[in-house]
């Protein structure tokens, strides 16, 4: 009989059809990942190691395998600083394990710190002093590993002040992604039964968390001699994420009119049943569910709700397709290639003179029929 | 459930399959020997006789009596889609019918904008093109007025024209023509803004971005409209004519009309459906072209309102809103039930239709048209 990492019995998890009961997605991620980190622990011993026999011997001429006094406690450190880096991902990893009870429908939690279901603001709580803790030694660590460094002995002593700094603003950012992990919780346990609403709730959640990191970011002003094509390149970017942001809020909206106009087949073709008609081939079968899908995507389409996705959507791609005509005009320019932007300026003065003109004739031609009717007027 | 409510049965199913290869295996042999000039539009015979940058004036040729003794009538088509389908093929021209009739028949065609006509605006069509077209006719009449006959958004600019020079237009013809852009049944309107203008679709965006409004994001629209029959189930249908030379033949010449699609010129586009699908500023009476005001009310020469009964792109409601925003006494209504298309090529519309314009016009032709009124002013 197979047992499992924890030892439990697989066997007597496993359903029928080969599913494992209690099975969570993070079980096989959590061993992915003690093995990637064993892995690159592994990986830095051998590239120290390997680093130090060459580096050494060609800057000091001496025989492979001497080391500078020093070389070896940083590669200790080195090592310990991944093994604390395998902490964090531990850590986050835990944090999941904490918070995916509170989404699942199911109230088998599978792990003993899982039982109780402690409130989120527990949850909170603990998260951020085990944060906390990490953040602290992985500090300290940080500090004597840059203080044994062999070259950082000319350097200033008073570079805890920029541990700290940076420690302080490390500590900002774990709020940003903190808090909609917990903000989370409810529409992820909704969306589980199937609310679309919940969906959106998710994706917005998720863009949130860009737009106050990578996207503030990106709209930040930018400096030197490229900023202005850096300024064009971010702000497509940040279209391009407003493009996929509304799309996916678009696929939910077209997903839910295919489940609904499915439900209303389902519905159909009972009621014919009932009513003793039946459907007699894939003509009629096709013909029932593309009136039944039209009907449901039109009443779909004239919801608010929908027409305000499918506006932003447009929109959005509208947007993304003037910020991708800049960029690709600026290269364009570069190589001495006639632009969009210029041709339309040509053909606006085209259109305007073309006009000019078409007025001028008109009022020419009514100026000399008048002169005409003068003439005939007088010789008369 | 499903299998309970279905009588398919395997042996049925094996039939249906059958049948299907059968008909597509056909179909396939019908298909390999036609070509593209097969689908030959635009049967009866007509002569240019005015041309403006990429618009062109059509007359079509006719043997019956001399154009003096006619009634002449001017088709101002839309913008989107050809104006060919009005003579789409033998014994489904609508054009050729109105000739049988004894009318003098004219077509607008607006040609295919390139983005150097993207600056278009509805002044330039309206009063431009429309203004120079009916010159034209009317020359040939003596500097008469003649009568219009506007079709769909043709229509819509047909009401404008009129508004603004009734002195020139003797009588008028709107089919399924758009009124009232707020009326919520068309799903087009919804789309268009009608609910939630720059919401729904930011028009200065899109003309930005795209200059003009490419044709078959114009069609995908249309499709998108009605995506499963129209882009499945007609397919699925077209399968069971497949294998008839002469349905196929008109099933491709329908296809190559409607995928044949006109890009729209930029800025003509934005003032459309700014002012018509945002604003539904036609029935308000708050449309301006070129600074001056388009006013329902000062349209009082007699107008024939013909809208289709199913038609989902506009929606009867839409086209009959004409009746409670217009100046004239002698207004008449007529609908066929059909959808939007069906009224150029069913087969009953071509049988009824045309006798329908022809005697409404005859019955008005002698009369003198009532003064029109002081144009309203900007």
């Amino acid at each position: 009989m197979e047992t499992n990492q924890n030892g439990n019995n697989t066997e007597a998890d496993a359903t029928p059809d080969g599913v494992r009961q209690g099975y969570r997605p993070y079980d096989t991620a959590e061993h992915l990942m003690k093995t990637w980190v064993e892995t690159e622990r592994q990986m830095w011993k051998n590239w120290i190691g390997m680093m130090r026999g060459v580096s050494i011997s060609e800057a000091q001429g001496e025989s492979r395998g001497n080391a500078i006094p020093g070389f070896q406690d940083w590669t200790q450190r080195m090592v310990e600083s991944r093994e604390l880096m395998g902490r964090f991902f531990a850590l986050s990893m835990q944090a999941w394990k904490d918070l995916s009870p509170k989404g699942e429908s199911s109230g088998d939690t599978g792990a003993n710190h899982q039982e109780g279901s402690a409130s989120p603001e527990d949850v909170r709580s603990h998260w951020d002093s085990e944060w906390q803790s990490l953040l602290n030694k992985y500090a300290q660590l940080g500090r004597s590993l840059y203080q044994q460094f062999p070259w950082s002995k000319a350097m200033p002593e008073d570079s805890g002040q920029l541990w700290q700094l940076y420690l302080q603003e490390v500590q900002k950012w774990i709020p940003i992604w903190t808090e909609p992990m917990l903000g989370a919780l409810a529409p992820m346990s909704r969306a589980a039964t199937g609310d679309r609403a919940a969906l959106f709730e998710l994706s917005n959640i998720y863009w949130e968390i860009y737009e106050k990191t990578i996207g503030n970011f990106v709209m930040s002003p930018t400096l030197g001699y490229a900023r202005e094509y850096n300024k064009k390149l971010l702000k497509g970017f940040d279209a391009w994420v407003d493009l996929y942001k509304v799309t996916f809020d678009y696929q939910v909206v077209l997903a839910d009119i295919w489940v609904k106009a499915f439900e209303e087949l389902m519905q159909e073709l009972a009621s014919s049943e009932q009513k003793g008609k039946k459907i007699q081939s894939w003509q009629q079968l096709v013909s029932t569910w593309s009136n039944i899908a039209d009907r449901v995507f039109a009443e779909a389409f004239r919801s608010d709700e929908a027409l305000r996705i499918q506006g932003k959507f447009l929109n959005s791609l509208m947007a993304y397709k003037i910020h991708q005509r800049e960029l690709m005009e600026i290269l364009l320019k570069m190589n001495d290639v006639p632009i969009r932007s210029e041709v339309d300026e040509v053909h606006q003065s085209i259109y305007e003179l073309r006009k000019e003109v078409k007025a001028l004739k008109k009022s020419l031609a009514a100026s000399q029929a008048e002169i005409e009717r003068l003439k005939a007027a007088a010789i008369s | 459930m499903v299998p309970l409510s279905m009588q398919m049965f395997p042996e049925d199913t094996n039939r249906n399959l059958a049948d299907l290869a059968e008909k597509a295996f056909k179909s396939a042999e019908i298909l390999s020997r036609l070509r593209e000039e097969d689908l030959e539009i635009g049967v009866t015979p007509k002569e240019e006789i005015y041309r403006e940058d990429k618009v062109v004036l059509y007359r079509f040729l006719s043997d019956k009596a001399p154009t003096g003794e006619r009634i002449p009538v001017l088709i101002v088509y839309a913008l989107v889609n050809r104006p060919y389908i009005v003579d789409l093929q033998e014994g489904r021209s609508f054009v050729a019918n109105l000739l049988k009739l004894g009318l003098d028949v004219y077509v607008i065609d607006w040609g295919y904008p390139s983005r150097a006509d993207r600056w278009l605006t509805l002044d330039d069509y309206i009063n431009g093109y429309i203004n120079n077209c009916v010159d034209a006719v009317s020359d040939r009449y003596g500097g008469q007025p003649i009568n219009i006959l506007g079709i769909c958004q043709g229509g819509t600019f047909s009401l404008c024209y009129t508004s603004l020079y009734p002195q020139k237009v003797k009588n008028l013809i709107s089919m399924v023509t758009p009124v009232d852009f707020h009326v919520p049944e068309g799903l087009l309107n919804v789309w268009g803004g009608c609910t939630r203008g720059a919401q729904a679709l930011d028009v200065d965006l899109m003309v930005k971005a795209l200059g003009n409004i490419p044709g078959d994001l114009m069609n995908l629209e249309f499709l998108m409209l009605k995506p499963f029959q129209l882009g499945i189930q007609k397919y699925i249908d077209f399968a069971e004519i497949a294998d008839n030379e002469d349905k196929m033949l008109n099933f491709l010449r329908m296809e190559k009309w409607i995928f044949d699609s006109p890009d729209q010129a930029g800025d003509t586009y934005r003032q459309f459906m700014k002012d018509f699908y945002q604003g539904n500023k036609l029935i308000l009476g708050q449309v301006e072209i070129a600074g001056k005001g388009v006013s329902l009310r000062n349209i009082r020469i007699p107008v024939l309102n013909i809208y289709a009964e199913q038609d989902h792109l506009v929606p009867p409601a839409s086209s009959l809103a004409l009746g409670k925003y217009i100046g004239t006494k002698d207004y008449t209504v007529r609908s066929f039930p059909v959808g939007h298309v069906g009224m150029y090529v069913s087969s009953r519309v071509q049988r009824d239709l045309p006798p329908t314009i022809g005697d409404w016009l005859k019955a008005r032709n002698g009369q003198t048209n009532p003064e029109p009124a002081t144009l309203p002013t900007s």
